[in-house]
C-alpha cells in the first residue's frame, strides 16, 4: 500500500511539472482544459472571463547585475493585453518583473519581451544575487486563446542608453536612422520607443550591428557583426500616442568598452506612407551620437537602451 | 414605571452604549479652502470669447465647476484693431472685430476673476500673417505691435494673471528671415513686448512663449543667460501628456532652470493634448488626470489644458475637449476627462500645506496564485506610481496609478506604517464628492488596504486621522 502511495505522489509530482525536452520546466495555474503545455513546451491557452492562468517555471538564479529578463517567444492568436509574461521572487513569489503585449499578436510573430526587474514589492531595493527568480507565462484577467511557443529566457543587464523622448525620426527606405554607444558586454537585445506612422499593416525592421570605424559613413561601408528582427506585426500601430518600447533581441559578441553601431533599415513596403517613427530626445549620452544615414542629428540621441548577458 | 418600559429603557441605554464601543474619534477635517483662495496650478486653454454675457458666465462658470483656478486665452491684435484693412472679412464676422472683440475681452477677464478663476492671455506672433504682426501693417515693426499690447497690458491693469508672449518660437519661420535661436526670439520679440506689457501693467507676470518639443532645456535656458530674468517671470512649456508620463525629463528641465533661475515660474499655453473618443473615454479620463496631478506634484505654476471645449483642431485634426459647450447653457455635455480633471482638482491643492508621510507606505500585489507543484505566486505589476501626503495632520491622501504607456492594471495591498490612522475610502475618479469605504484591517502597528484595484485611472484614497 505504501509503496503505491509513493509510486502515485511520484506520478503526480512528474505531472504537475511538465518539460520538454531540455526546454522550460512548466508547472500549470489553472485548469488543463484552459492551459495545455504542448510537448515543445510552449503554451496554449483556452482562458474564458476575467481568469489568471498560464504556467510557471522551475526558478532561475539571479546572476550578480542583472537588472532584466529577455524572454524571447513566438505568440499567435493574442489581442492587446491578453499575453502576459511576469517574473516572480522564488521566495515569496511577488511579481518582479512584468510585461504584456501592447500590440495585437494575431498571427504567430516572434517577439523579444523586456522585463525591468523591479524589487519593491519583496520589501527589497535589489534582487540578491543567487536568488532564484520564477517566470509566469500565461494570461492576466483576460480571456484568450493565444498560443506561446519557442519560449527562451535569460538574465540580462542594462547598458548604454538615453531616455529622452520628445522628437522623433523616420526609418524607412531613404532613412536610416543609428545610433553609437559604448558596448558594456555581449549584447543581448536593444530597446527603442517607436511606432507605425499609419494604420494598418506596416514595415518590420531590422537592427543592423556595426563596430565603429572612423566616421558614420566607413562603419555602414563596413562588416556588420550581427543583426535583430521586429516583425511589422509587432510595431505599434501608427496613431498619435501610440508609440511604445520595443526590444529586438541581438545577440552579438560585443565587447566591453568598444564602440558600435546600430543602425535601423525599415522593411521597404509599398507607399510613401509606410514607415517606421522612432522617437530620440536631446543628446545626453555622451560617448554616443544619432545619425540619419551619414549626417549626424547634432544634439541629438535615440531613445534607446542596450542591454548585456549576464551571468 | 411599567416593567416593559424599564426593559424597553434598558435596551435603549445598551443600544447606546454599543454604539460608542469600537467608535473611533477622528481628527475633524479643516473647512475646505474656497477656490478663490486655492494654490493650484489647474487651467484650461479657453476659446469660446463671446460677446454674450450670459454665454462668457455659463462656460466661465463650468471651467470653475470643474475646479482650475485659471483660464488662458489668446489676445490678438489683428482682431482689436483693422488698422483700416479689411483682411478680417474673410476670417471674421464684424461683430467680432474691434469694439465687439474688445467686449469678449472684458468679459473673459471681468467674469473670471469674479468667478475666482485667474484669466491669463497669450498674445500672437507673427507666423499667423507670415511674417507680419499685422497684416494691414506692412512695416513688420515690432514697435507698432508693442504700442497696441502696452494699451491691452493697460487695458486690463491689475487684472491679468500673465501675459505669454507668442508660441513655439524656437522653431524657424523663413518668411520673417526669424532662424528661431534664442537670441532672435529675444530681441525681435520677446524683450520689446515684455517692456510694453511692464508699461502697461507693471504687476503682470510675464512668460515666455511655450516652446515646442517642451522642455527645450537648452534654449530656455539661452534665454535666461540672455538676460529673461530681468524682463520676465518665467518660462513657458507645451507639454504633451506622454513627456509628463515621462516625468523625469520635465522635473530635470525644472531643476536645470531653477539652478539658472531660483524664482522662475513655470508656465504653459497647452497641456496634455489628450484624444477624446466620446463621453465616456474611460482612457482620455486616466491620461487627463494623471497628466495634471503630476504637474501640481513637481511644482507646475499654471497648467493649461489644452483644449477645454471641444473641437477639431486646425493643425492636428483632433479632438481634445473636455466638455462639449456646443449645446449652450443646460446642454454642455461634461466628459469623463472633465469630472476625472474635476477630482484631481478638488482634492491635491495647496502644495505648500501638504507634508509628506512620516511613515512608510508599501505595497504588494494582493493576488494569490498557485500552480500544480504549489507554488504560490502574487501577480500585479510591480511599478504603480504611488505618492501620499498628510494635509492639516489630519488626512491622508494616497494617489496609485499605472502609467498608460505600460501594462495597465493590478489588484495591491497596501500597508500603511502606522495605526494612527482610520475610516480609509476611496475617491471615485469621476465623482469628486463620493466616498466608498475600503476594506482594512490592522496587523502588527500598521493599517492594511486590501485588494486596492489600480489602473489607468488613479486611485484616490483618504484616510483620516484617530484622535491622539
Amino acid at each position: 500500500m505504501m509503496a503505491a502511495k509513493a509510486l502515485l505522489l511520484a506520478i503526480v509530482s512528474c505531472c504537475a511539472a511538465v518539460a520538454s525536452e531540455g526546454g522550460i520546466k512548466w508547472s500549470r495555474i489553472g485548469p488543463p482544459e484552459q492551459v495545455k503545455i504542448t510537448d515543445e513546451g510552449g503554451l496554449a491557452l483556452k482562458v474564458e472571463g476575467q481568469a489568471t492562468a498560464g504556467a510557471i517555471s522551475e526558478p532561475k538564479k539571479l546572476p550578480p547585475g542583472a537588472d532584466a529578463i529577455l524572454v524571447e517567444a513566438r505568440i499567435g492568436d493574442g489581442e492587446e493585453y491578453q499575453v502576459t509574461i511576469s517574473a516572480h521572487d522564488g521566495d515569496g513569489g511577488q511579481t518582479v518583473g512584468y510585461w504584456q503585449n501592447l500590440v495585437p499578436l494575431r498571427q504567430p510573430t516572434d517577439v523579444a519581451a523586456l522585463l525591468a526587474l523591479n524589487w519593491r514589492m519583496t520589501g527589497m531595493e535589489n534582487g540578491k544575487p543567487g536568488a532564484g527568480v520564477r517566470l509566469f507565462v500565461g494570461t492576466d484577467g483576460r480571456a484568450t486563446s493565444a498560443e506561446i511557443e519557442d519560449i527562451r529566457w535569460r538574465f540580462v543587464r542594462s547598458g548604454a542608453g538615453a531616455a529622452g523622448a520628445i522628437w522623433a525620426c523616420i526609418a524607412n527606405g531613404e532613412h536610416h536612422p543609428s545610433q553609437s554607444f559604448v558596448a558594456r558586454g555581449k549584447l543581448a537585445a536593444v530597446k527603442l520607443r517607436l511606432r507605425h506612422s499609419s494604420q494598418g499593416p506596416g514595415p518590420g525592421l531590422k537592427l543592423i550591428l556595426y563596430p565603429w570605424r572612423e566616421n558614420v559613413a566607413q562603419t555602414r561601408k563596413g562588416e556588420p557583426i550581427g543583426t535583430g528582427r521586429l516583425e511589422g506585426a509587432a510595431v505599434p500601430a501608427g496613431e498619435e500616442g501610440n508609440e511604445r518600447d520595443v526590444a529586438v533581441g541581438m545577440d552579438v559578441s560585443t565587447e566591453s568598452g568598444k564602440t558600435y553601431l546600430v543602425e535601423v533599415v525599415a522593411d521597404e513596403v509599398g507607399g510613401s506612407d509606410q514607415k517606421i517613427v522612432l522617437w530620440g530626445g536631446p543628446g545626453e549620452y555622451e560617448p554616443g551620437k544619432c545619425f540619419d544615414n551619414d549626417r549626424e542629428m547634432t544634439g541629438w540621441d535615440l531613445y534607446f537602451q542596450t542591454y548585456y548577458e549576464a551571468k | 414605571m411599567k416593567r416593559s418600559n424599564v426593559y424597553l429603557l434598558v435596551v435603549l441605554l445598551l443600544a447606546m452604549g454599543q454604539s460608542s464601543w469600537g467608535q473611533v474619534k477622528l481628527v475633524p477635517l479643516t473647512d475646505e479652502i474656497p477656490y478663490a483662495r486655492r494654490n493650484t496650478p489647474y487651467g484650461v486653454v479657453y476659446y469660446s470669447l463671446t460677446k454674450d454675457e450670459n454665454a462668457a458666465r455659463a462656460m466661465l462658470s463650468s471651467i470653475r465647476e470643474m475646479g482650475a483656478t485659471r483660464a488662458l486665452t489668446l489676445a490678438y491684435w489683428w482682431q482689436a484693431e483693422t488698422l483700416g484693412g479689411d483682411y478680417w472679412k474673410k476670417e471674421y464676422r464684424s461683430e467680432n472685430i474691434g469694439e465687439g472683440y474688445y467686449k469678449s475681452l472684458d468679459l473673459y477677464v471681468r467674469i473670471s476673476r469674479e468667478l475666482g478663476l485667474k484669466p491669463a492671455m497669450r498674445l500672437g506672433g507673427f507666423r499667423e500673417w507670415n511674417g507680419l504682426w499685422h497684416p494691414a501693417d506692412p512695416s513688420g515693426s515690432v514697435e507698432h505691435y508693442a504700442a497696441w499690447v502696452e494699451k491691452l497690458a493697460a487695458r486690463y491693469r491689475g487684472q491679468v494673471d500673465h501675459y505669454i508672449i507668442a508660441d513655439e518660437e524656437n522653431t524657424p519661420f523663413a518668411p520673417a528671415k526669424y532662424d528661431g535661436s534664442a537670441q532672435a526670439y529675444f530681441q525681435r520679440m520677446f524683450v520689446p513686448l515684455a517692456k510694453a506689457i511692464r508699461k502697461g501693467d507693471p504687476e503682470a507676470k510675464i512668460s515666455t512663449c511655450g516652446v515646442s518639443s517642451a522642455p527645450a532645456t537648452d534654449w530656455l535656458l539661452e534665454l535666461i543667460k540672455l538676460g529673461l530674468p530681468r524682463y520676465g517671470d518665467g518660462v513657458g512649456c507645451n507639454l504633451w501628456h506622454g513627456v509628463v508620463e515621462d516625468t523625469w525629463q520635465v522635473k530635470q528641465f525644472m531643476a536645470a532652470v531653477r539652478k539658472a533661475w531660483p524664482q522662475v515660474k513655470f508656465y504653459s499655453s497647452g497641456v496634455g493634448y489628450v484624444i477624446n473618443r466620446g463621453e465616456h473615454d474611460r482612457l482620455q479620463a486616466g491620461i487627463t488626470a494623471q497628466t495634471m496631478f503630476t504637474l501640481w506634484d513637481i511644482g507646475w505654476d499654471s497648467a493649461s489644458y489644452y483644449l477645454y471645449g471641444a473641437s477639431i483642431t486646425a493643425d492636428t485634426k483632433k479632438n481634445y475637449g473636455l466638455i462639449d459647450l456646443s449645446g449652450g447653457e443646460g446642454g454642455y455635455v461634461r466628459t469623463d476627462a472633465w469630472k476625472a480633471y474635476q477630482t484631481i482638482a478638488g482634492t491635491f491643492y495647496d502644495r505648500d500645506r501638504l507634508k509628506k508621510c512620516s511613515f512608510p507606505i508599501t505595497f504588494r500585489a494582493a493576488r494569490a496564485l498557485t500552480a500544480e507543484d504549489g507554488t504560490t505566486i502574487a501577480m500585479a505589476p510591480p511599478d504603480p506610481v504611488v505618492r501620499a501626503f498628510v494635509r492639516e495632520d489630519a488626512q491622508l491622501l494616497i494617489y496609485l496609478a499605472y502609467k498608460p504607456g505600460a501594462p495597465r492594471e493590478g489588484t495591491l495591498r497596501l500597508a500603511i506604517g502606522s495605526d494612527q490612522w482610520a475610516d480609509p475610502e476611496q475617491i471615485p475618479l469621476l465623482s469628486v464628492r463620493d466616498r466608498s469605504p475600503l476594506k482594512h484591517h490592522y496587523e502588527a502597528g500598521k493599517l492594511i488596504l486590501e485588494e486596492i484595484v489600480v489602473g489607468v485611472e488613479p486611485t484616490l484614497i483618504t484616510v483620516r486621522r484617530i484622535t491622539r
